[in-house]
């Protein structure tokens, strides 16, 4: 479904159109459910996240301002943030944040920005591309942090390494991808 | 606060860290303080946002059973969250530009604060349907907060709201919009009768009822109650 479509049922859901919250899970849940999958890899787990996350999308969806990022950028954020305090509630991991009321939610600065600019190309191919620019396990890192919500010290374990070499390493990693994603 | 389009490497990796989640309570915290005031850094995270869901953007796609929509519409929908609020909320909604605006007609509107509860409540069902509408009324102010939640209209067609006391006539207090809540209100001279009066929807031509009085099918009705 094309992106203003998409910013057109979001504003409705807003204002608590149900029919227009119908038409939202019908044309995004498929890949919402996707994403739970990938990330907790459980099914009833991730039917129990996903009705979780529609209901956050219900309550949340007037922290969404079309323009500033693609509403499916948003939606993916929720879903995966969810899916991630699952996992970490799961795994009683201490570390990270510990909702998704974070950053993309209480961004309401209305003024046009680099994001917004992002918001208006389609950037997919752009992270595949600077992934691929990275080494194989350094590639594997930022995944395993975005999609498993790996902590620093799962990721130390995971690559047999001392933890502050862990955190450079990715964090040098990270200054890599950056670099690429704003060529 | 810094403006340039450049950022400190370390920013962009702690946006980054902060994205995935990395930071531990205490980094996170700082840097949260941070965001607030330093637009550069809402920008790395966003951008960082966008970037990242877009490596979950290609991930293969799995349609959910149907139990879990039931689920979605059960928690959302069969708990009744007051109308009010809900009014309130939509408009709340209109959007940050707005923002200075809504404030400024709520305020006037005093009415729709939101905490304030309603004293009558009405909830219209038909028989086939089990409930088609929520409503709440302000006998004080005459404020009528509806909802259409089934039986929506057919193309072309539309829901009109009735209030019917006693033996009286019925009387249009407005046309509901699906799954939307509306703002309606009762005339004034009829608000001291308003408890145990009946409200009913009927089906009407788009633009309502061309007569004043109903004209097609009758298909819900319920007594306005102390809520």
């Amino acid at each position: 479904m094309a992106t203003t479509d998409l910013d057109e049922l979001l504003s409705r859901v807003s204002m608590a159109d149900r029919s227009a919250f119908s038409a939202l899970y019908d044309a995004t849940s498929a890949k919402l459910f996707g994403i739970c999958l990938r990330i907790l890899g459980d099914r009833a787990l991730s039917e129990d996240a996903l009705q979780e996350i529609y209901v956050k999308i219900w309550h949340k969806s007037e922290s969404y301002i079309p323009g500033r990022v693609r509403p499916m950028t948003w939606l993916i954020t929720v879903a995966r943030n969810h899916a991630i305090d699952v996992l970490r509630s799961r795994r009683s991991a201490t570390q990270g944040q510990s909702d998704d009321d974070s950053a993309l939610d209480r961004l309401h600065s209305p003024d046009p920005g680099p994001a917004e600019q992002l918001a208006q190309k389609d950037t997919r191919a752009q992270i595949e591309a600077c992934m691929d620019e990275l080494s194989e396990d350094k590639a594997q890192a930022v995944r395993l942090a975005y999609l498993e919500g790996a902590t620093y010290a799962e990721l130390a374990a995971h690559f047999a390494v001392p933890l502050n070499t862990m955190r450079t390493w990715l964090r040098r990693s990270l200054q890599t991808l950056r670099a690429c994603l704003s060529r | 606060m810094s403006t340039d389009a450049e950022y400190p490497e370390d920013d962009a990796a702690l946006a980054a860290e902060y994205v995935l989640g990395l930071l531990d309570a205490e980094e996170t915290r700082a840097f949260e303080r941070r965001v607030m005031t330093e637009r550069a850094l809402q920008d790395l995270v966003e951008a960082w946002q966008v970037h990242f869901a877009d490596l979950a953007d290609d991930l293969p796609e799995t349609v959910p059973p149907a139990a879990v929509w039931t689920g979605i519409q059960a928690r959302l929908f069969t708990q009744s969250e007051p109308l009010w609020r809900r009014l309130f909320l939509g408009r709340a909604v209109i959007g940050a530009a707005l923002a200075g605006l809504v404030a400024l007609a709520v305020v006037q509107m005093g009415w729709l604060e939101p905490e304030r509860p309603a004293p009558f409540v009405a909830e219209l069902a038909s028989e086939t349907e089990g409930q088609v509408a929520r409503i709440e009324v302000d006998p004080e102010t005459g404020r009528v907060a509806a909802e259409l939640i089934a039986l929506f209209p057919d193309p072309g067609r539309t829901r009109e709201l009735w209030l019917i006391q006693g033996e009286n006539a019925p009387v249009s207090l407005g046309l509901l919009a699906p799954g939307q809540v509306v703002a309606l209100s009762v005339p004034e001279d009829l608000r001291p009768g308003l408890s145990g009066a009946l409200l009913a929807i009927s089906d009407e031509p788009e633009g309502g009822s061309p007569t004043g009085q109903p004209t097609g099918a009758v298909l819900a009705a319920g007594p306005i109650t102390a809520s």
